[in-house]
């Protein structure tokens, strides 16, 4: 009877230490889940953040981009070009000019 | 009743008081409940969204509008209606200092009077005066240098011509209408809808000091921007034909013209320009709004003697005439009591119907008309495409007026044969030359090459056939004839040395305006031409309506051709027909 009991306390005390154990793993599991879950969502926050910003410098390079396209195509205006050309420029359309046939030698005079 | 007694009554009254008004009160909570949750509800629900949901349009990109540049290469295009970043200036009066010389400040800047400015600025208790929009760059950059106080700048974008005036008839521009910014005229007004694109909207939840509520349900409906346009119109082309149209308008003090170019095979329009125009970027500036308006297409008009050609395809077409096919031109017609006379009024004694075209005699055009009959005649013309609009996709499109013709009466053939007594737009008489010059396929004029969506889908428009008009044969034989009005007939000036050209000038009487008869001053003048004639590269109609000191077209819309024509040859590098020798 004596030795049944002590058997018995033996395998209450080993259930116990592997509760206590069982517990304290828990335990830790619960933390670095705790703190594992902050950073993600920490991370995400930052990546997100990130990601806003990124789109407001899109976003400004696509204007800058209009309009350095814009003044582009408004120094490129045939207005301006023919007003360079015939004031600043002087220069004069051709008035006289000929074909030359593609297979044959020729000589250009000035 | 002994005192006790008494005093456990009164204090009985008194809580059967109390609970009656407690009760009173329950129930009027409860009422009141009942009427701002049930009975209201609508109410106040709708007024706790507006104070907490805020919504937000979100306004798309309008479309830009191209046209081909081919001096750069076949797939280049220019931006003529672009989107560009502009400057609104405001003031907020109660922070204006000194009103006064914040004005003086301001008004060389603005190019507004100083007192306008200052009556402006000085508006004590108002928050927000807005002063100019459409502020340049370097405008908005001396404004800021002046650190004035109350005086603050805002981006807007505003739609930019970067063509001014030589593509406003066709373009269009966008305008105010009920407050919103939209198209009108042109492609802008014709291609709303897809240049405009569709609005977005975002919804979200603010806190109570209005700032957005990071974990709030939000919802965004995506802006759509709207879908660019390429037109057919080449830009050295347009430049190169408005440049010499307002030369020769305003060389014989002409009050408009137009030119129209396009190339037969397809039917896409080169260059449509007319004058006098106007600068889309200020279109306020105009004045007579009528001026809006592409007179290519929506200014109809007795086409005089080019018509002799349509007329000279359908009695070839059907075997009634030949090139040498004669008669006797006595100088005049009479048919149902009218007498109908050459334009010079002199008999020319025998012809043939290609000296009837050289030469444009009306007697002639009535014995080619004769030869078909006036019901034949008029299918011809429906055939060509008179009397019914072209289909082109911009605004303001006219049908012209053929209804003379349905009577089928000997007369108005007669007039009809040589361009009097019908209308047209200068559009639909190039389009029927385009035939002649395409073999008599009829092409449906197109100007608007591409639609690229915003989503990055092209859409390409294609050419489109419509009908064999007239036998190949007897496209070649006019074109001939037409070519030899060009080297030996009234259309001389239309000549480019080492090209065939094939031509026809039109001298239009003008109608008196609200009565009979014919004008004995106005007149317009016309040339429709294309070349090369073996296989030509363009077909391009000239028009000065009323010019000044000249009687015949040969001497105002004939060199117009030639001068516009030659840079088309050499442009498209189209070689000789012939040596020339200088």
């Amino acid at each position: 009877m004596t030795n049944h009991n002590s058997i018995k306390t033996k395998i209450n005390l080993i259930f116990n230490g592997a509760s206590a154990n069982f517990r304290i793993i828990l335990f830790i599991l619960s933390i670095s889940s705790i703190f594992t879950y902050l950073l993600v969502v920490n991370h995400l926050n930052t990546l997100g953040i990130e990601m806003g910003q990124l789109k407001v410098k899109i976003a400004a390079l696509q204007d800058q981009n209009r309009d350095l396209e814009n003044t582009a195509t408004q120094l490129k205006s045939m207005q301006r070009i023919e007003q360079i050309g015939s004031q600043q420029l002087l220069m004069v359309s051709a008035d006289n000019y000929q074909y030359l046939p593609e297979a044959s030698t020729v000589a250009v005079k000035k | 009743m002994s005192r006790s007694s008494q005093e456990h009554h009164g204090a009985a009254d008194r809580l059967t008081i109390l609970s009656i008004v407690i009760f009173l009160l329950a129930a009027i909570i409860v009422l009141k409940l009942f009427y701002l949750q049930v009975v209201d509800y609508k109410k106040y629900s709708t007024l706790s969204a507006n104070q907490h949901l805020v919504k937000k349009e979100l306004d798309p990109n309008r479309g830009q509008i191209f046209i081909h540049d081919y001096q750069v290469s076949e797939g280049a295009s220019y931006p003529v209606a672009i989107n560009k970043k502009y400057y609104l200036v405001f003031s907020v009066p109660s922070e204006v200092k000194n009103p006064r010389a914040t004005a003086r400040a301001l008004a060389p800047i603005l190019a507004i009077t100083e007192d306008d400015l200052y009556a402006r600025l000085n508006k004590s208790g108002d928050v927000y005066e807005p002063l100019k929009h459409k502020l340049e760059e370097d405008q908005k950059k001396a404004i800021e240098d002046l650190k004035l106080p109350g005086i603050q700048l805002t981006e807007e974008i505003f739609r930019y011509y970067p063509e001014g005036d030589n593509l406003a008839q066709v373009v269009g521009f966008v305008g105010y209408k009920n407050d919103q910014l939209v198209g009108e005229y042109g492609a802008e007004g014709y291609w709303q809808a897809e240049l405009a694109g569709q609005k977005g909207s975002y919804e979200f939840e603010r806190d109570a000091s209005g700032n957005l509520i990071p974990l709030a349900e939000r919802t965004k409906a995506a802006e759509e921007n709207g879908a660019d346009l390429v037109l057919t119109l080449d830009r050295s082309v347009q430049f190169t034909a408005c440049t010499a149209l307002k030369k020769m308008v305003d060389k014989y003090g002409a009050p408009g013209g137009s030119v129209v170019i396009m190339v037969p095979q397809t039917g896409a329009i080169l260059a449509m320009c007319n004058y006098p125009s106007f600068d889309p970027n200020n279109y306020g500036a105009a004045g007579d709004a009528n001026v809006y308006n592409n007179s290519s297409i929506f200014e109809a008009y007795e086409p005089g003697s080019m018509i002799k050609g349509i007329t000279m395809a359908a009695a070839l077409d059907v075997g009634a005439v030949t090139p040498l096919t004669t008669y006797d031109d006595t100088g005049s017609e009479k048919i149902a009591g009218y007498t109908i006379k050459n334009s010079d009024g002199k008999a020319h004694g025998l012809k043939t119907m290609t000296q009837v075209l050289e030469e444009s005699l009306n007697t002639g055009a009535i014995f080619a008309a004769r030869a078909i009959g006036p019901e034949l005649f008029r299918n011809y013309f429906e055939r060509f495409g008179f009397g019914q609009k072209t289909g082109l996709p911009l605004n303001t499109e006219v049908a012209g007026n053929i209804g003379n013709l349905k009577k089928d009466k000997e007369i108005d053939m007669a007039t009809a044969s040589f361009g009097q007594g019908i209308t047209a737009t200068p559009l639909q008489i190039i389009s029927a030359f385009s035939a002649i010059a395409n073999g008599g396929k009829l092409m449906k004029p197109y100007i608007v090459d591409e639609v690229r969506s915003a989503g990055g889908k092209t859409v390409k428009t294609q050419p489109q056939f419509l009908r064999q008009v007239i036998l190949p044969k007897t496209a070649t034989t006019l074109s001939a004839m037409l070519a030899s009005v060009v080297q030996y007939g009234h259309s001389k000036q239309a000549d480019v040395p080492g090209y065939y050209i094939a031509g026809k000038t039109g001298t239009a009487q003008v109608a008196n305006p609200g009565g009979k008869g014919y004008s004995a001053d106005l007149s317009i003048h016309s040339f429709i031409g294309f070349a090369p004639i073996d296989n030509p590269r363009f077909v391009m109609l000239t028009k000065i309506n009323n010019p000044k000191g000249v009687s015949w077209a040969e001497s105002t819309a004939a060199p117009l051709f030639g001068e516009i024509a030659q840079f088309m040859l050499n442009y498209f590098k189209v070689p000789p027909d012939y040596q020339v020798n200088h």
